[in-house]
């Protein structure tokens, strides 16, 4: 799989110490941003899934927010979100706002889920008409694992642990058209 | 000597150079940073598209930019068998952007735009007198095999399919004998853009002209075979229509035409054989069209659907589950034909 191999510079590391988000009494979240790590641990997120309950974190290089929200639909074969009917969703021109801003992985969203969910769950980040992450198709959550996705803006892919945008470039759809050789020319 | 120059289009119009990487293997192993080693990529500059390559994109013909390469065809041709990435460099070697590569139009003009090559083939099965060849077209596969059964549908031997680099079609020739009404699969590697891996896939013939029950294998079967004929079936004239527009179509499904006529035996209702029963109710239905103006029947379906189950007592039939309503059903649906009529003869 060449995302898995495509991944080595980016720092993924599966959280798996809730003791660790338990800020002290009275310490304040700041907004200072965590450096990149260069050693194998990341910071941990501000929020993390309860039962019944899908965490999306949406990371955007410009750390701007403003307008952008979650279109969720229940439908299409994945019946999750406990705020509406087994057919329903958001409205298009509204949207779900988020919920908060986490200092290292950008907006984050807390999406209670049905009980009875069906273990995939639709979204689209989107900002008015402009779409950034899912509404592929191949874009399904699955809820049979932590129900915590990372999201990086114009990288269509779900992560499923915790990740930072590094330098570089992420191979993004297949919008290369390799055309023809309509012209012919001779050479000696 | 002639040369070719090969274009592909991206979204991107800042690039001094674009690498097309290849894998025939599926394992580029891209990397944010440092984008793919080695030296397995195709070249591109920028370029302008000619006015028939335009033609081909009126949707990104503007908005796309234009690279080309004059790289040799056979090293495109094995690399349109792998996978593929393409990355954008700017003048300083800083990687822009990467994404992946769609050849459709590639394959089309590579093995199409000629005057002899693979939309002038004949493809699937051909008899000669002592031979069969069977060949399919299938230009990104690695390896094709074919993979021949007996009338049980147990596998009898695994026979080698040639490529013919120039066409892109995949072939096989063996004795009449040795094959003839035995039943028959492609088995293709070949690397796939949804799970980007090679992938070990078997097909049915896209040409057959028959198949075993729900066209799980194709069979060689050559339709001039005196025993495959219907009595008078090479005297047959078929009806012509000088004037396209003058045809007056009806659409049914073959099964509908006869399922719940009464009149047609029980063996054929539904089914091809219940339009040579001349007298029934059903085909005298459909020559009372006929002399209304009606000019053409058009059959649904008239091949095998891939989700339908065909084998006996693997079918469900419709009126089976609703039996208080079938009594009434035959006449509601000649009274509802009739009543259709007018609604044919007034386009």
């Amino acid at each position: 799989m060449i995302l898995i191999k495509s991944l080595r510079n980016i720092l993924i590391v599966a959280l798996t110490s809730v003791s660790l988000l338990a800020c002290e009494e009275g310490d304040e979240p700041t907004d200072e941003v965590t450096p990149i790590p260069v050693v194998d641990t990341l910071p941990e997120p501000v929020v993390i899934a309860g039962d019944d309950e899908l965490v999306i974190f949406y990371n955007r290089s410009d750390d701007n927010y403003d307008d952008w929200v979650l279109h969720l639909w229940n439908g299409d074969g994945c019946i999750a979100y406990a705020g509406f009917s087994d057919v329903e969703g958001t409205v298009w021109d509204v949207g779900q706002a988020a919920n908060g801003e986490d200092p290292n992985y950008g907006a984050y969203w807390i999406l209670p889920l049905k009980t009875e969910h069906s273990g995939c769950a639709h979204f689209i980040v989107h900002k008015g008409d402009a779409k950034d992450i899912g509404g592929d198709t191949n874009n399904v959550v699955d809820l049979t694992g932590d129900r915590t996705i990372w999201t990086l803006s114009g990288n269509s892919e779900l992560y499923t642990a915790a990740i930072l945008a590094s330098e570089g470039v992420f191979i993004e759809d297949a919008s290369a058209h390799w055309l023809t050789a309509s012209t012919a020319f001779y050479y000696l | 000597m002639v040369n070719r120059i090969y274009r592909v289009l991206l979204p991107i119009d800042n690039a001094t150079e674009v690498r097309i990487y290849h894998s025939a293997g599926a394992d580029l192993a891209f990397d944010p940073v440092s984008g793919l080693p080695g030296d397995n990529f195709i070249s591109f500059t920028s370029s302008t598209l000619s006015e028939s390559e335009a033609a081909l994109v009126p949707h990104i013909k503007d908005s796309f930019a234009a690279y080309a390469t004059t790289a040799d065809l056979s090293i495109i041709k094995a690399a349109l068998k792998g996978e593929l990435v393409a990355i954008a460099y700017s003048a300083d070697g800083e990687m822009l952007s990467a994404t992946r590569v769609q050849i459709a139009k590639a394959l089309d003009d590579i093995y199409t735009s000629g005057d002899n090559d693979a939309n002038e083939a004949t493809f699937g099965v051909a008899y000669t007198s002592d031979s069969i060849t069977v060949s399919v077209w299938a230009p990104t596969a690695q390896v094709v095999a074919l993979q021949v059964f007996d009338e049980a549908k147990i596998l009898t031997s695994t026979e080698t399919m040639i490529l013919d680099a120039a066409t892109g079609i995949w072939s096989f020739t063996g004795d009449k004998v040795s094959y003839d009404r035995k039943f028959f699969r492609y088995d293709v590697s070949v690397y796939h853009p949804v799970s980007q891996q090679v992938e070990n896939l078997w097909s049915t013939d896209p040409y057959s002209v028959s198949l075993a029950t729900n066209g799980l294998y194709s069979q060689f079967v050559n339709l001039n075979d005196d025993d495959l004929k219907p009595v008078d079936w090479d005297n047959h004239l078929s009806p012509t229509i000088a004037e396209v527009e003058d045809a007056v179509i009806i659409e049914a499904h073959i099964r509908d035409v006869s399922v719940t006529d009464t009149t047609t035996t029980a063996e054929n209702r539904g089914k091809y054989l219940a339009f040579t029963e001349t007298d029934t109710n059903a085909v005298q239905y459909l020559k009372s069209l006929a002399d209304a103006g009606v000019t053409h029947f058009h059959m649904l379906p008239a091949n095998d659907i891939a989700t339908i189950k065909e084998g006996v007592g693997e079918t469900v039939n419709i009126q089976t589950l609703l039996l208080n309503y079938v009594p009434y059903n035959q006449m509601r649906r000649f009274v509802g034909w009739k009543m259709m009529l007018p609604l044919f003869f007034r386009c």
